[in-house]
């Protein structure tokens, strides 16, 4: 093979140099490329070439398939039987919401999104809006991290097509074990602004055992009237020591549910359900590459 | 951000060859190159920019390499002009005992009283002690210089400052590969400037270790670290995959820095050993310590397998060299049981090599010679992928998680769900399984193929990677793997 190689060493070395100041270069002007994508009125596509909107993409190495096929143990039952109410401390119970609003039970469309764990919530959920006339639609993006959903356009077309007047956010799984916790602020406060001025309650993650620090920064965002934190409960895992067992999502679910009308800031009616729901309206994501 | 502090060492962001920092402080180094046109001039420059690059990775701690330098060269000068073979074999010992006390406060301290600890029985006492970055492979590069100095196969240096741009040369000073310095010094004397060739195929080499770090080793790398801190979180199926996640992390990681480091030291002009040769394709363990981390191979052959006595003293001693010598490699990554057990095991697997296997030959002969190369490979590579367990978890009770869930979990649906919710995992593993296993020229075919090719596209193919660094980047900068050993 010919080398077509410059002639001198102090040419091949200007080359050199020019070309990593022609990469600075590129690498300045596209880390200001914000461009809209529009074709005959038609939005397409956004370009952008940040850290974020990649780290979204790529955030499947962080994923948790539900590979929960296999049935809880007897000694998970046991502990099904035993999980209780999350502990609050008294510090806690003196931050219940000042601003609390009057119990609320007009019927509402819930839209209930966030990572693998919205499956032990959605099917006793289902239950709760079968008994109090409520509707819902379940948003499952597996092992998604507060990156994708705050990044992503995925939650603004959820709420464009669904209109919830109730959000539930099941999310931080994925995030128990940051090393930096705190580079995730501009995400959770990216997914708030996304769901605007609508009533929410953001359900924190069923720790496995200590986190570094994810369910203290949303409840530092989104405020103690709005953040459910699931780490006091006791909760069976499938076999992958992760994700809690169907019934155990329904002990789960009634402890949310109970929380959200004795001590969120926006309660709606969710009395204890007295029929079965059906399966839930939902929408199973999986990898974005 | 003041330029001060952008000078200044961090320890918690260290200047490696990935980082926009470093970026940054090579570009202004190779404005400034560019237009040197003495020898003099241009080893004043690399050896400036070495140092500096040594103090952002360890702060003032580079004056414990300082201080093995001026030993070193003392030594090896006294030890050239000295007839006297005692005076010439207590300077050797002196040399050693400076360069290997070091290495034991700054990295064993707390390893040798943790376990006095336990064996006393009492509280274990840490010490604050900072590990300086690379002090592991400038102490084996210091003591192969003073002992091929006293053996008389290479000759002292010249100046002080000679012995010292050997040491400090910023391509090699961290993570190496171990470089001797009968290869170096020459090259250091000469100093003469790269051919257009050699800077065309420096930055082909350079970009074809980029890819391999930040596309491949830092993306797979995401996954394994899950697997390995919380094992008991996980399946089988998943277990496995992040296992084999890490021996892909290890090799394109290790193998990426080297292509990088060898890269930029042939646009300085200067030419560094290989460290890799597809270890991954090796039919035996005997012939994958002779394409993994060659340098360190090479140099646990020539400073502690031979000195021991290797194969000359019978057959029994040439296993316990053997074992020995893989001891004190598996003890140098790190003061850690983990390494020490790792290193034990391959010694033990090298020695069932000699005494089952085909002798040291690399391929093998006679009837059946390819199903039994398949088989060796098969068997080799596993065998290298289970160790990596024992190198990569961070204490024994991880190993024993990991092996523990290994038989859990193992349903068809469960893994189909698996390999589908990771999609683009599995794909750029698939692609670095490919890649480890293609033969060696793919790669000289990749550096040729990009050094021949416009000037243009080059700067192109540099942004698209240097874009895609950006992008795939962690939130915290990944340092390479062996920086820490």
């Amino acid at each position: 093979m010919s080398v077509a190689a410059p002639r001198s060493p102090g040419r091949a070395y200007v080359e050199l140099l020019l070309t990593l100041l022609f990469t600075w270069g590129a690498l300045f002007g596209l880390s200001r490329t914000h461009r809209d994508v529009v074709i005959l009125g038609v939005p397409l596509a956004k370009v952008r070439f940040d850290h974020d909107v990649t780290s979204a993409n790529v955030a499947d190495v962080q994923e948790r398939p539900l590979a929960g096929i296999v049935p809880a143990t007897p000694q998970h039952e046991t502990r099904v039987a035993a999980a209780a109410r999350p502990e609050r401390t008294d510090a806690e119970a003196a931050a219940v919401p000042v601003t609390r609003r009057p119990l609320d039970r007009a019927p509402q469309r819930i839209l209930v999104f966030g990572d693998s764990t919205v499956k032990a919530l959605m099917w006793r959920l289902s239950d709760y809006c079968a008994s109090n006339g409520h509707t819902m639609f379940a948003a499952s993006w597996y092992g998604s991290t507060t990156i994708g959903w705050g990044v992503k356009e995925r939650l603004d077309l959820l709420i464009a097509e669904q209109k919830p007047t109730f959000l539930i956010i099941s999310l931080g799984s994925s995030e128990l074990s940051l090393k930096d916790v705190s580079s995730r602020e501009s995400f959770i406060r990216s997914i708030v602004d996304k769901m605007g001025a609508r009533p929410f309650v953001w359900v924190g993650p069923p720790n496995i055992e200590m986190d570094t620090g994810i369910n203290a920064l949303i409840e530092s965002i989104v405020g103690k009237d709005r953040f459910f934190r699931s780490s006091g409960l006791e909760l069976a895992r499938y076999e992958d020591n992760f994700h809690p067992t169907e019934e155990a999502g329904r002990t789960w679910m009634d402890a949310v549910a109970g929380w959200i009308v004795t001590s969120s800031a926006t309660p709606i009616a969710l009395d204890f359900p007295t029929k079965q729901g059906p399966p839930p309206d939902r929408q199973i994501f999986g990898q974005q590459l | 951000m003041h330029l001060l502090d952008v000078l200044r060492h961090d320890p918690r962001s260290p200047l490696v060859f990935t980082s926009g920092t470093f970026f940054l402080f090579f570009t202004v180094f190779v404005a400034v190159f560019s237009f040197l046109k003495s020898a003099r001039a241009r080893f004043s420059a690399v050896l400036l920019f070495s140092i500096f690059y040594y103090y952002k990775c360890n702060g003032l701690f580079v004056a414990a390499l300082v201080a093995v330098a001026i030993g070193d060269y003392w030594a090896a000068r006294l030890i050239a002009r000295s007839s006297n073979q005692r005076a010439r074999k207590a300077l050797l010992a002196g040399s050693i005992v400076l360069s290997l006390s070091l290495l034991f406060y700054f990295k064993y301290a707390n390893f040798i009283l943790a376990n006095v600890a336990l064996v006393s029985g009492q509280p274990p006492r840490v010490l604050d002690i900072f590990l300086p970055v690379g002090i592991s492979f400038y102490t084996f590069e210091s003591i192969s210089y003073v002992v091929d100095v006293y053996r008389g196969d290479c000759e002292p240096a010249e100046t002080f400052l000679e012995y010292a741009f050997f040491l400090v040369y910023f391509p090699h000073s961290v993570a190496g590969p171990i470089v001797r310095a009968r290869d170096l010094l020459p090259q250091i004397r000469r100093m003469a400037p790269a051919s257009p060739e050699a800077v065309s195929e420096g930055l082909g080499r350079i970009v074809v270790g980029l890819a391999k770090k930040a596309l491949i080793a830092d993306y797979v790398g995401l996954y394994s670290d899950l697997i390995f801190d919380h094992p008991s979180n996980y399946t089988g199926p998943e277990i496995l995959l992040g296992v084999y996640a890490y021996a892909l992390q290890i090799f394109f990681d290790f193998s990426g820095y080297t292509d990088i480091a060898l890269g930029i030291s042939r646009l300085v002009g200067i030419e560094l050993c290989e460290n890799f040769d597809q270890p991954y394709r090796a039919t035996s363990i005997t012939d994958f310590w002779r394409r993994w981390h060659m340098s360190l191979s090479t140099w646990l052959r020539d400073y502690i397998y031979i000195p021991l006595g290797g194969n000359r003293l019978g057959r029994v001693r040439q296993y316990l060299n053997l074992f020995a010598t893989m001891l004190i490699g598996g003890l140098w990554h790190g003061a850690s049981w983990t390494f020490v057990i790792w290193g034990g095991m391959h010694g033990a697997a090298l020695a069932a090599d000699k005494l089952f296997g085909r002798g040291g030959k690399t391929a093998p002969e006679g009837a059946f010679a390819k199903p039994r190369a398949v088989l060796g490979w098969f068997f080799t590579l596993n065998l290298v992928v289970f160790l990596w367990i024992f190198f990569r978890a961070h204490d024994l009770s991880v190993v024993g998680s990991i092996l523990g869930r290994l038989g859990h979990g193992w349903h068809a649906q469960g893994i189909v769900e698996m390999a589908s919710a990771r999609r683009a995992l599995v794909a750029i593993m698939a692609i670095g399984a490919g890649l480890s296993l293609a033969p060696r020229r793919l790669s000289s075919t990749l550096v040729r193929g990009f050094a021949s090719a416009p000037a243009p596209v080059r700067a192109g193919v540099f942004v698209v990677l240097a874009q895609c660094i950006v992008q795939m980047r962690g939130t915290e900068i990944t340092p390479f793997l062996y920086f820490q050993f």
